[in-house]
Formats: structure tokens, C-alpha cells, sequence
């Protein structure tokens, strides 16, 4: 009511048209009840213009009196609000007589209006209408809504319209293209054995069917995991899109086409019609992803790559028809009025007038394609996925990384696929999100976690009071656990500026879980010795060095992505650098030092304590079971702990202590620009309205409910540009050419160690069984690409010393006015290029 | 009307809300050169409820002609927060150049400290309109979101904030609530 009543205090005459939403063709039309005022004569009409005479137009009635008879107790000119209207539909709303926002104004063609899809039409003609409806589906799915894509098509509207109107029939007959609402005359059936006929009751109408159940389909997809509007619109004009068909219906409609098709004397162009048939055909195949079972952790040799599922081959087979069908070039008109701003003024319409969008057909075979492809790629690398670790890599580089240019719909499969109803893992039997959350921890604190074995014997010599509060505390804590990793698993396929806003979210939840682990930890062990022990007898928080590891890890590549998502000015990089520096030096102190001991504690404990433990048991059945628990623990625990000593020490910590060295090298860098001026990092845009401390702060505000560790002060942050002593040195030439000296070592340092690293995952066993190493594999260009970063901040440095020396007599000559810094993209998302250029005199 | 400040020559005014002329100037100006089409709920919404926050400036040769205008509100922001919003600021392209957009957004926001006492003020912009970026950036505005494909025009948006206040830098879970509920 709000709306109506904002507008009504200047308006003049107000016509509500008999019949709100339905419509007859070929007439100016005023939907809904929704009223504008005259503002603005270029882009409002006027009524007047409209000629319409309430008395002599039949269909209007005008209600003005009665409608400001209502509103006389509205006196103080005020917008009135109501809990039924938001801002963003006050934006959307449809209102009368702007040209812009009012879609009854939309004209169409007497041909638009009057066009008849029973009619027969051509093979190139059919053709035509169906790569134009394979256009305008990726168009949908590139930010756009249906109503001025696929449903801008009559043939699609009709069907549709139909469908919901004849309830029984076959599908075929459900699905009639003979519009009801034409004149008798422009009903009458065309000759119904001819081709042409055919092509389109029969061909253009099985396209039809199984492009609407592909468009079912993604709309579930996308109302289930994606982003209304971000990803997708699901807008539909209050069309249902066949959801009660079954999607197989739909297939074996194509299938008989195809026959007829084949069995018909078509000549030229059967082909073409055939390919696009099975395209469609492809694309309804895609539902069986979302189902399937991966047989994850299956096959522990894992050494011989699987290939594709046969059921998956329609992947292939519709690369294949994309292949054909862009290849060809589409020249035949589409029939004129077939595609139109009909459907805009025809339905219910709450959104505003929009021109039909359609994508380069380049763009679109390019999308479909993408699809297939992506879908194709996940799939298979799942299939071949054997450990926890192999998972998890896949995940965070294969998909997190690289999937975010993805097909959206494909981004949806994805999640789907990852988590399903009952919340199984890549559908695995085997494989809960319980099951999964263990493996998370202990893939990272080793196998045997003892506080995750919590059950009555570890508790048997509790009281009952406490140890039920244990117990519930402890299902309570693994539920939040499992739904932090929910969460975490659903950034994966998100789109890049949506997986951003969802790290920090989950930064959140890490902390609140560090905080109650850590509590329920200690209590646990403290109560009723339960828990693990480091090798010193301490003890060593499985869970909470897992979750703090975590944590510390989500914290970086929030700061670190920023920087791909082109958050940070210019200005704020060093304070990105420095920050990021702080938390991995963090990360490697922690996988390094606790992380190490954790998984020592365990190996401790078979190699040296349970042994004791049995030689103080007298003999007897107790001693028999705690030697085959020995047994076990020797023969299946003791190879796990060593894997994950090895992994976490040789590609963990060493990738982390790496990449530390070069945030490191990237920090001081800019400290050296700032030292002469050439950049600032510490003033802020001269005209702010705030401080720099400000700003530090506000960047700093993901982080900064964070209790271990503390967002650094604003004077530390200040201070951090002193370390280095450039500001004051006496020597300035001399300080700064030997920190360079020192910044190269490192940067080759870290070099070597990037590269190793890629020899480790391309040769040592112990890591390389630890990623999906196939064609699909982005890991080892992650890390390639790092090293061409180093390469390019090195000869960075090399340029800066070749300054410094050419000026080293008077060092105030590197200043703004003769030198400025380019910063550009990089090899590498994490690291732009940043180089400092001469300005010609 | 009085102006409220002179800058430059060029007279600064409160949108009279009682002027007809004053208001179709406005929706025009805004309609011709912002991407996103506007309902006049919109205008009326925030016109209507914060007049306070709508600045006119207009052509010393023709005093009535508006050649730039801001729109803006306060709210509390999730309860805990007092937050500045520029909803709309265009300037008629023949008087660009000038500081009028920056003197503007100053203007709004001074009087924002003043009677509002912000924490913090917010905008949207998208990521290639480059003017409005360097515009808010050189006032101190950080960009804090990323938001993908926020615009009809399918380009993504940046979300910036002029963080004012302590307030400003706090997670929303962390911050007491600022707005007074009627007793149950």
C-alpha cells in the first residue's frame, strides 16, 4: 500500500484495468493497481497520450475519486511504510506510465502479437528457432532472467501455458503449440501429415520439452545451493517448467524424434536438427551427477588413474554435439515474432521492461561447452580420489580455485554433488559428514585421536553425573564441528565474492569451536585422563590444534584473496603483506611445533607407552587383548601417524615456511618503496574524512573478534615500517643495498624450496599420493605460477638496486616526481606485480 | 531559499520537499545518468524521510536549474550501528570537474557526524565506474565487499565503508544494541 499511496497525492487520473493479470492481445494495457504520478515528460507518458476514455473504452474504469476519497486522512505528505514492502521491491516496482519501469508500455509488432506457433515451418527455420534457444539458455545463465531469454520465445511460452492448462494427455498433447487464446481462424490445423508440420509439433516440441526440463532442473539447483540473482534468477512468469515430468520422459521424447527424424525424407539439415536433440539430451542426462555414488577411498593402491564412468559419457557425447553444432553458422532468420517482449507485457510482471538478452553466440557454445566440461573434470577427479588428503587438495586448489569461472550451473552441480540430502560425502555409503569431520581432524593431528573414541569404557571410572555432562557436551561439540565443516564445504563451488563473505563467517565459528575445544579438552583430561599426550607427558589437544590450524589457514587466504578480488587500495597492500606474514609465521610455528608433537605424542604412545602399559598387565586375557591391540596399532595406526608426520612436515610446513618467506620478501619491498617516498602506506588518500588508524582498523574487522591470535595494535602497525631502520639510517644506500642482498637470498631461498615442493608432488611418493595428479590437476600450476611471482619480484629488487646505484649520491632524486609505481596483475592471484617505473622528464 | 553553503560560486541547497519542480528536477537528473532505473517509491522514500540528507546545487545563471544532487539517509545498521548511506549523487555532466560531487558527499556526511552521530557511512558503487571509485577512495572509503554481479547490468559492485567510530571496526555479534524496544 505504501507505493500506492507515496504516488497518489499528485496524480490526476488513475484507470485500473477490469482484469488484473490476464490479457488480450494487441491492446495498451494498465496492470495491477499501482498508480504514477506525471513527472517527468521524457520519460513518463501522459495519460491523455494514452487516449483512453474511462467511459468509452470498455475494459477501463476510472476509480480516481474513490481512490483519493480513500486518502483523505493522509495529510502530512509522508511515504507510508508497510512490513510488506522492501526497498528492493519499492526499486523493482512496476509503475504505471514510465517508460523505463512500466512494462504495460511495452509495444510490440502487430506480427509479435499475432504470431501463431501451430504453424508449420521450415527445416532451417526450426533450426534457427532451436540454436537461438540454445543462445538465449547460457544467456539466462549469465546474469539474466528467463522472462527476457528462453521465455521471450512464443514456442516456449505456448508449450508451457499449455502444459499447465490441459491436465491430462500425453505429454506430447499436453505440450501443444496451438495457442489458445488465437482467433478461431488462426487455429485452424495445418495439413497434419506434412513436414514441415512435423518439424514443428513434433522436433521444435521435443526441443522444447527437454529444454524446460533442463531449466527445471537448474532452477532447482539453483534455489537449493546458489545465489538468488548473484548466480541465477529463478524469475518463471509463474510458469511451471514441467517439474511433474520426469526428466527421462523427456528424454525418450527426444529419442522418438530423433527416429522420426531419421526415418523422414528430410534432405538437408537432419543432421543439425539431430545434434541439437541430443545436446538437449546431454543436458537432462546431467541430473544422474547429483545422484551418483562416488566410490570414495576405494582403491588404496590408487596408483592407476580411472577414467570416466561410462554412465558419464553423455559429458562427452554433448562436448561432441557442441563441437558440430559451432562449427556451423546459423544465417537463417528466425520466424518474425517468434522471439519478443511478448511474454514481458503478456503475464503478471513485477519487474520492469527489459530488452530480450542474449550472449555472443561464440559466448554461449563457450558456456554449454564449460558445463559439460567442468562437470566432466569434477566428476573424473573425484572418481580417482583415494585418501582424505587427495580429497581435501581437490577441493581446496581443483575446485575452490578454478571452478569459480565456472558455468554457475555447474557450480551447483558441484555442491550437490559434494553434500547430499543426507548429508553423505560425494554420496560415498562410507563416508558421513561425521566420518568426514574425523577425518579432517586426524588428517591433520594423526590417527587414534583418544577424545574422539569418547564412549562409557574411557568413562567408566567417572561419576554418572559428570560423565553424562561429558557425553553431552562432547556430542554437542562434534555437531557444532561437522556444522563448521557443513559450512566450509559449501565455499568450494560458491562464486569468488560469495566464497569471501563465507570464509569470513567461518572465521567465526573456528574461533567460538577453538575456544570450546580447548575448554573440553582440558576438562576431559583433567576429569578422567582422556585425551592425548605430546611425548613431554602434557597434554596435546588433538581437536583444538586442528581447529587453531584451520582457523589460522581460512584467516590467511581471507587476507591473501582479497588482493585476487581487488579489495585493496594501493595503499593498503604492505598492511596485507605485513598482516599475512604475521599469521603464517603463526601457522608454521603451530605445524611446526604443536601440530608435530600431537602426531609424536601418538607415535610415543605405541612405540613406548602402550608397550609398558602391557608388561605391567599380569598375563591373561586382558594382556592377550592389549597385545593385539598392540598388534593393530603397529601394523594399521603407527604407517597412518608416520604419513601425516611426513606430509604435514614435508609438504605442509615446508609450503608454508616458503610462502612465509616470500610474504616476507614482498613486505619489505614496500617498506623500501615507502622509505623513499614512491608509495605510502601510512598517510591514507589525502582528502580522507578519516584516520589511517581508521582504516587499519576497519580492514582489520574480519579478524578482529579473533582472540588467538590478536589483530595486531595500530601502533604496531606503525612501528612495523621502523624494524628496518630505513627511516633513520645514517647510511641509507648502504642499509637498503644490504637488505636487498639479504631479500634476494631469501627470495631464492623460498625459490628452491617452491620448487622442491613440485618435485615432491610431482616425484616423492609420499606427497604425490597425496593429490589427483591427472590433466585436470591445478596444483602443480599453482605452485609453477608462485614461482614465476618469485622470479618477477627478483628482478623487482634487481631494478630497485639499479636505481639505488644510480643515485646513490643523493638518494632524495627516488621520489614521486621522477620515479612512480605500476602495480599490474601477476603471475600469481596472491602476488600483483608491483614495479617501480622511471617517469620520462 | 537560502543556500545552505556557497562553494566555488555555486550555491549548495536542502531539497525542498514541497517543490514539485524541485523533485522532477531530481528524479530526471538521477534517471539520465545512473544505470539503475529508479521507481519513485524510491525517490519518495528517501526524500520523504530524509529531506534532512538531500542536497541540491544549481546553476548560478539559471537558479532554479539543479546540476547535482545527493541523496542520502541514516539508519541504525543491524541495530548496533549508526550508519551514513549514499543512495544516489549525479552530477549534470556539464558541471563535472568541479568538486561539487566531492563537496557534496562532505556536506552529507558532516551533517551526518553532526546530527546523527554516525559510526560509519556506506555505499555501493560498480567496479568499473572508475570516477566514483576515485571520487569516495580519496575521501578515505575502503572497500570492503566485493559483490558479485550486483548490478542489472550483470557487473559486480564494490561495497565501500567510511568507517568513523570504534563502532565501525567491530563485528556486528560483538556490539551492544543502540535501538530502544518498546517494552513487552
Amino acid at each position: 500500500m505504501s507505493k500506492i499511496m507515496s504516488q497518489l497525492a499528485v496524480s490526476e487520473n488513475i484507470f485500473v484495468h477490469r482484469h488484473e493479470t490476464h490479457v488480450q492481445i494487441g491492446r495498451v494495457r494498465i496492470f495491477g493497481y499501482t498508480v504514477e504520478e506525471i513527472v517527468d515528460p521524457e520519460t513518463m507518458i501522459s495519460l491523455d497520450q494514452l487516449n483512453i476514455e474511462s467511459d468509452a473504452d470498455e475494459g477501463f474504469v476510472d476509480i480516481t475519486a474513490e481512490i483519493f476519497g480513500s486518502l483523505d486522512h493522509i495529510t502530512d505528505n509522508k511515504v507510508v511504510s508497510s512490513h510488506l514492502f522492501q526497498l528492493l521491491e519499492g526499486t523493482r516496482a512496476v509503475e504505471v506510465l514510465n517508460k523505463q519501469l512500466d512494462t504495460g508500455l511495452i509495444t510490440l509488432s502487430e506480427k509479435e502479437l499475432q504470431f501463431n506457433t501451430a504453424d508449420p515451418q521450415s527445416v532451417q527455420s526450426v533450426i534457427s528457432i532451436q540454436n537461438r534457444l540454445l543462445r538465449l539458455l547460457p544467456s539466462w545463465l549469465n546474469n539474466s532472467s528467463l522472462p527476457v531469454t528462453v521465455l521471450s520465445c512464443r514456442y516456449v511460452q505456448t508449450i508451457l501455458e499449455n502444459f499447465a492448462y490441459y491436465q491430462d494427455g500425453s505429454l506430447s498433447q499436453r505440450c501443444s503449440l496451438v495457442d489458445r487464446r488465437l482467433a478461431l481462424d488462426d487455429r485452424k490445423q495445418p495439413i497434419e501429415d506434412s513436414v514441415e508440420y512435423q518439424l514443428v509439433h513434433k522436433v521444435l516440441k521435443a526441443f522444447i520439452i527437454g529444454l524446460c526440463k533442463f531449466i527445471r532442473f537448474s532452477l532447482n539447483v539453483a534455489t537449493t545451493v546458489l545465489y538468488e540473482e548473484e548466480d541465477v534468477t529463478t524469475r518463471t512468469m509463474s510458469l511451471d517448467f514441467l517439474t511433474e515430468v520426469p526428466s527421462m520422459a523427456a528424454i525418450d521424447e527426444i529419442n522418438h524424434t530423433i527416429e522420426w527424424i531419421l526415418a523422414s525424407n528430410i534432405e538437408e539439415g537432419a543432421d543439425v536438427l539431430i545434434a541439437q536433440l541430443k545436446l538437449i539430451q546431454s543436458l537432462n542426462h546431467l541430473e544422474v551427477v547429483v545422484h551418483m555414488e562416488v566410490p570414495l577411498f576405494h582403491d588404496s593402491q590408487g596408483s592407476t588413474y580411472k577414467k570416466r564412468p561410462a554412465f558419464l559419457n553423455f559429458l562427452v557425447d554433448g562436448l561432441g554435439q557442441i563441437e558440430k553444432l559451432s562449427a556451423l553458422s546459423y544465417t537463417y532468420p528466425t520466424p518474425e515474432g517468434a522471439f519478443s517482449k511478448f511474454i514481458q507485457l503478456d503475464r503478471e510482471n513485477k519487474t520492469i521492461p527489459y530488452e530480450i538478452y542474449e550472449i555472443d553466440q561464440k559466448d554461449a557454445w563457450a558456456s554449454l561447452h564449460n558445463l559439460f566440461e567442468s562437470v566432466d573434470k569434477f566428476t573424473t577427479q573425484a572418481h580417482n580420489v583415494v585418501n582424505f588428503n587427495q580429497l581435501s587438495n581437490f577441493l581446496k586448489f581443483d575446485i575452490g580455485q578454478s571452478m569459480s569461472g565456472s558455468n554457475v550451473i555447474a557450480r551447483g552441480i558441484f555442491q550437490l554433488y559434494l553434500i547430499r540430502d543426507d548429508r553423505r560425502i560425494l554420496g560415498a555409503q562410507t563416508v558421513s559428514l561425521g566420518d568426514f569431520c574425523i577425518e579432517s581432524i586426524e588428517n591433520i593431528s594423526g590417527a587414534n585421536t583418544n577424545i574422539l573414541s569418547f564412549d562409557d569404557l574411557q568413562l567408566s571410572n567417572v561419576k554418572p553425573e559428570i560423565r553424562d555432562a561429558l557425553k553431552g557436551k562432547f556430542q554437542n561439540l562434534m555437531m557444532d564441528l561437522e556444522s563448521c565443516l557443513f559450512h566450509n564445504l559449501t565455499i568450494y563451488g560458491s562464486n569468488p565474492c560469495r566464497q569471501q563473505q563465507l570464509i569470513s563467517k567461518n572465521l567465526l565459528l573456528w574461533d567460538t569451536l577453538q575456544a570450546a575445544w580447548e575448554s573440553f579438552e582440558v576438562e576431559c583430561f583433567q576429569l578422567c585422563n582422556i585425551g592425548d599426550e605430546m611425548p613431554s607427558g602434557d597434554l596435546s589437544m588433538s581437536v583444538s590444534s586442528y581447529i587453531y590450524f584451520s582457523k589460522l589457514s581460512q584467516m590467511l587466504e581471507y587476507a591473501l584473496t582479497g588482493i585476487s578480488l581487488d579489495i585493496y587500495k594501493d595503499y593498503e597492500l604492505y598492511m596485507i603483506y605485513w598482516y599475512s606474514s604475521y599469521i603464517i609465521q603463526m601457522i608454521c610455528e603451530h605445524a611446526a611445533g604443536r601440530m608435530a608433537e600431537v602426531i609424536n605424542g601418538k607415535i610415543n604412545y605405541i612405540e613406548k607407552s602402550h608397550p609398558k602399559k602391557i608388561k605391567k598387565v599380569k598375563a591373561g586375557p586382558k594382556k592377550e587383548q592389549l597385545k593385539q591391540l598392540q598388534q593393530y596399532y603397529q601394523s594399521d595406526v603407527l604407517p597412518q601417524l608416520i604419513q601425516t608426520k611426513n606430509y604435514n612436515q614435508l609438504y605442509r610446513v615446508n609450503s608454508l615456511v616458503a610462502m612465509s618467506g616470500f610474504l616476507d620478501a614482498v613486505g619489505v619491498y614496500l617498506v623500501m618503496l615507502s622509505s623513499f617516498g614512491i608509495m605510502d602506506f601510512r598517510k591514507g588518500p589525502s582528502n580522507s574524512l578519516t584516520t589511517m588508524e581508521n582504516i587499519y582498523k576497519v580492514r582489520m574487522k574480519p579478524f578482529s573478534s579473533i582472540g588467538v591470535p590478536s589483530v595486531p595494535t595500530y601502533e604496531q602497525y606503525e612501528a612495523s615500517f621502523g624494524h628496518l631502520g630505513l627511516d633513520t639510517s645514517p647510511s641509507k644506500y648502504l642499509q637498503t643495498k644490504g637488505l636487498i642482498g639479504i631479500v634476494q637470498e631469501r627470495l631464492q631461498a623460498s625459490k628452491t624450496q617452491f620448487k622442491q615442493l613440485i618435485n615432491d608432488i610431482k616425484e616423492n611418493e609420499n606427497i604425490n599420493s597425496q593429490f589427483i595428479l591427472n590433466e585436470h590437476a591445478t596444483i602443480i600450476k599453482w605452485y609453477d605460477d608462485i614461482v614465476k611471482s618469485l622470479i618477477s619480484y627478483s628482478l623487482e629488487f634487481a631494478n630497485l638496486s639499479k636505481i639505488l646505484e644510480e643515485h646513490k649520491d643523493d638518494l632524495s632524486q627516488i621520489n614521486t616526481q621522477h620515479y612512480k609505481v605500476k602495480i599490474t596483475k601477476g603471475y600469481h592471484k596472491y602476488f600483483p606485480r608491483i614495479s617501480i617505473e622511471k617517469l620520462s622528464t | 531559499m537560502v543556500p545552505m553553503k556557497i562553494i566555488n560560486g555555486l550555491p549548495y541547497y536542502k531539497f525542498n520537499v514541497q517543490d514539485k519542480d524541485e523533485f522532477t528536477q531530481v528524479s530526471r537528473l538521477i534517471s539520465q545518468h545512473l544505470s539503475e532505473p529508479y521507481s519513485i517509491y524510491v525517490y519518495w522514500y528517501f526524500l520523504n524521510t530524509w529531506p534532512q540528507y538531500c542536497y541540491t546545487v544549481k546553476d548560478p545563471q539559471q537558479p532554479t536549474s539543479i546540476i547535482g544532487v545527493i541523496i542520502s539517509k541514516v539508519e541504525p545498521h543491524r541495530e548496533v550501528r549508526m550508519r551514513g548511506y549514499i543512495g544516489m549523487l549525479v552530477i549534470d555532466p556539464k558541471f563535472r570537474g568541479k568538486g561539487i560531487a566531492s563537496n557534496l558527499v562532505r556536506l552529507s556526511i558532516q551533517n551526518m557526524i553532526e546530527w546523527d552521530n554516525i559510526d560509519e557511512v556506506m555505499l555501493e558503487t560498480e567496479v568499473i565506474n572508475a570516477g566514483a571509485l576515485k571520487l569516495y577512495e580519496s575521501l578515505g572509503f575502503v572497500r570492503s565487499k566485493r559483490l558479485y554481479r550486483y548490478y542489472l547490468n550483470t557487473h559486480d559492485a564494490y561495497r565501500l565503508i567510511l568507517p568513523l567510530t570504534e563502532k565501525s571496526h567491530q563485528r556486528i555479534a560483538f556490539l551492544p544494541s543502540i535501538v530502544n524496544k518498546p517494552a513487552v
